[in-house]
């Protein structure tokens, strides 16, 4: 199966999960049946590997059972979602929560934006103590001034739900939460709601922020406004910038907006860069390949992260691990497992356009090469 | 993503789906790069062992190189070759792309 370049065994699990997702998607289909669909799958998968029956029924049954998964893990999205959501609407509560991110916010700079990851809530008419697990987005009218790693209480909060649905039927604000794995919004007015418990001595991922910030606020002291703006996009991915939108009105009018998405080509200049660098030094090839391996995960570390860049840094390593372990590697083949597996952990980024656009692109161009590649061969014969 | 497993969770389904939202995507990449990759990788090594396993001295065999020629001698790894003028060579088992009829 694997002699065949132009299809990647995963082409088609890959389609029928996408699939799976979509019909569960516009008509859910009850989990007990679903989980039937898995069962079927695996054992007429598992059946037809023992009789050594026809390759088509190994396809068919397997993409029942990709289908099924699919569909299943978007039902278990959905149901963990709204589960969690049940426990703490509508309700007072105080809120026990470790910040994970903050980014300032607002127009005119002056607004911070908290992601806070909750332990635990206290409802306040009977005072019982839950353990929870969930993000919030934590939208604060003023500079907080607490750090990453920080453990914060919020009290006496009622939240509602975020239900959005658009009239063009695309995804709401609910399922971009639940596509970021965050539960709702909250929006405080008051610096007293909020109170800090604890602050670690240490903490990797205050560490990591504050790196990351510095060397980004550092740039901005010795660039134009300009160019930082556009250093900003295209090397740090921070789409929250203020005064991008005259860039963006500009690139729309010119049809180029995606330029000012940091994507896979981007991490091709970075790599192109660091090996040029390496190729200046008489080292062994595995150490570059080993250093430049890791040049690419402390660049994802500090930068700020989105599905074309995580698809482009996660093939790039899989092609550097084979080669380090002298393992061929096909791009087509590593494309689907990445595309599967992304889908697998978080389905709903099928509905969002960034995930659309960054594999639909990749996979057509990869098609296009394929095929303009077996036209060269037939007029060559 | 943060998801975490709640294992001091009090609500059954929330435990559950926990767990689940991990466990699924692991399970099922897990089985389908085993049906799809690492048995027909086996299946193929091994009918190349069965391959090897059948060749004696007098069958005619083509090399992936093209060359033409009749098993003289078998050793654990390699053959010894003879061409039609008589000339003997030695080539590794991996290198025999057919293997033709037994010379009569």
């Amino acid at each position: 199966m694997l002699k065949n370049r132009k299809q990647s065994p995963f082409l088609a699990p890959l389609l029928a999960t996408a699939c799976g997702i979509t019909t569960q998607a516009w008509f859910p289909i009850p989990w007990p049946i679903l989980i039937l669909g898995i069962t079927l799958g695996i054992t007429l998968a598992l059946l037809t590997l023992y009789k050594q029956l026809h390759h088509t029924i190994l396809t068919a049954s397997l993409c029942i059972f990709f289908g099924s998964v699919g569909a299943l893990t978007l039902c278990m999205q959905k149901i963990y979602t709204t589960t969690q959501q049940t426990i703490i609407l509508n309700q007072p509560i105080d809120i026990q929560a470790t910040v994970t991110d903050k980014e300032v916010w607002g127009a005119r700079q002056q607004s911070d934006v908290l992601r806070i990851a909750v332990t635990s809530i206290q409802f306040r008419s009977t005072h019982q103590k839950t353990p929870v697990s969930f993000d919030i987005f934590c939208y604060l009218p003023y500079h907080a001034r607490f750090d990453i790693g920080d453990t914060i209480i919020i009290k006496d909060i009622v939240i509602k739900s975020p239900n959005m649905p658009t009239r063009s039927g695309n995804p709401g604000y609910e399922d971009y939460l639940a596509k970021e794995n965050v539960l709702c919004s909250l929006f405080l007015h008051s610096a007293g709601q909020c109170q800090l418990i604890e602050r670690p001595s240490f903490s990797i991922a205050r560490w990591l922020w504050n790196i990351r910030h510095k060397s980004y606020f550092a740039l901005k002291k010795k660039l134009s406004s300009k160019t930082f703006r556009y250093v900003g996009l295209i090397f740090f991915g921070n789409k929250q910038q203020p005064d991008i939108t005259e860039l963006r009105s500009t690139f729309n009018l010119w049809g180029l907006a995606h330029f000012l998405a940091r994507a896979g080509l981007h991490i091709v200049f970075f790599i192109f860069i660091w090996t040029s660098f390496f190729s200046l030094f008489p080292i062994p090839i595995f150490a570059k390949r080993f250093l430049l391996i890791l040049l690419c995960f402390i660049y994802n570390l500090l930068s700020w992260s989105s599905i074309p860049f995580t698809r482009a840094l996660y093939a790039f390593l899989c092609i550097k691990c084979g080669e380090l372990m002298y393992q061929q590697t096909y791009y087509l083949h590593i494309l689907s497992l990445i595309c599967l597996t992304i889908l697998l952990f978080n389905p709903l980024q099928l509905f969002f356009l960034d995930f659309q656009l960054s594999f639909g692109l990749t996979f057509a161009l990869i098609f296009l090469a394929h095929l303009n590649h077996s036209n060269k061969n037939t007029q060559r014969r | 993503m943060h998801t975490a497993i709640m294992l001091n969770s009090p609500d059954p389904i929330i435990l559950i789906l926990s767990i689940a939202r991990i466990a699924l995507p692991i399970a099922t990449l897990a089985f389908g790069v085993t049906i799809l990759v690492v048995i027909p990788q086996l299946r193929l090594r091994e009918n190349k062992k069965d391959k090897y396993r059948d060749l004696k001295a007098g069958i005619r065999i083509t090399t992936f190189h093209g060359d033409h020629g009749i098993i003289d001698e078998i050793t654990e790894n390699s053959i010894v070759m003879q061409h039609n003028d008589g000339r003997k060579i030695e080539i590794t088992k991996q290198s025999i792309a057919r293997i033709h009829a037994e010379k009569s």
